[in-house]
């Protein structure tokens, strides 16, 4: 399980080199959706495998909020005429989360829910991360930097209160 | 302690009494908080946010319902006192209207 955290947390980290000379604004826009695409696929399989409604509401919660913030960046791109293109960061993203439901899929019961809040604090603090010393510094387009910067709060209370549920299933 | 609050579904028309305050939802903060308002005084609160939010008493006897991206819920403050109350979806935002 270790090894899924570290990952995912890695990749965030290294976005920037991943990206040679830091990522374009339609590289930015890929890492967006799929940054967001991860957290509501890991979000969907503990709201079908938790039993705990703490971490089930927070689940849900990641997969309201993070489609809410990817409706608004497919929004902003149609509008803005740009295509998200894929990159090694958006893809590493990816491979990422598919990594984590696979470490995640023979856990049950608490063991299920700590590896789950467990990953989301360090997805969180990665993806926070990622916004204040890649994503926001790189983007070119006023809106798109502005779509950033008003989905840095979401991450940050998501990440706080993801360390809540974890203080409470140590 | 919570003032009796009562949510209003729909403008009605010009404000009677006090001039309506608007509390902003922005950036997962409700600004201002706290916030000071008069008995009567309808209180709009507007989400500027991508996600939705709520605004929930502490005591869980108000709650707006969610509140989506872009939209806004108003409340007629009634009874004097301190509200304490929180966005039930992230719990980390809290708010604090005193109601005089």
């Amino acid at each position: 399980m270790k090894t899924a955290l570290l990952s995912i947390g890695a990749l965030l980290a290294a976005a920037a080199p991943a990206v040679a000379q830091g990522p374009t604004d339609p590289q930015i826009a890929a890492i967006v959706v799929a940054a967001n695409q991860v957290d509501i696929d890991a979000g969907r399989m503990a709201v079908a495998r938790t039993k705990d409604a703490g971490v089930k509401a927070f689940a849900q919660q990641m997969i309201t909020d993070h489609s809410a913030v990817n409706a608004a960046a497919t929004k902003l791109v149609t509008k803005l005429h740009v295509t998200p293109e894929p990159n090694a960061t958006s893809k590493q993203l990816t491979d990422g989360g598919v990594a984590n439901r696979k470490n995640l899929e023979p856990l049950r019961g608490a063991a299920f829910d700590k590896a789950y809040i467990d990953n989301e604090v360090a997805y969180h603090q990665a993806v926070l991360d990622a916004i204040d010393k890649t994503l926001i510094p790189n983007a070119k387009n006023a809106e798109l930097k502005a779509l950033l910067e008003q989905t840095r709060p979401a991450i940050a209370a998501h990440l706080e209160h993801a360390k809540q549920l974890q203080a409470s299933h140590k | 302690m919570l003032a009796v609050v009562a949510p209003l579904a729909v403008a009605a028309g010009p404000v009677q009494g006090p001039a309506p305050t608007r509390i902003a939802i922005r950036n997962f903060v409700f600004v201002p908080s706290p916030d000071t308002v008069r008995s009567g005084q309808v209180v709009t609160f507007r989400n500027h946010d991508l996600v939705p939010h709520t605004v929930t008493a502490d005591s869980s006897t108000l709650d707006s319902g969610t509140i989506e991206a872009g939209k806004e819920w108003r409340l007629t403050a009634k009874r004097k006192g301190v509200v304490h109350y929180h966005c039930r979806l992230h719990p980390t935002m809290h708010g604090t209207l005193v109601i005089r």
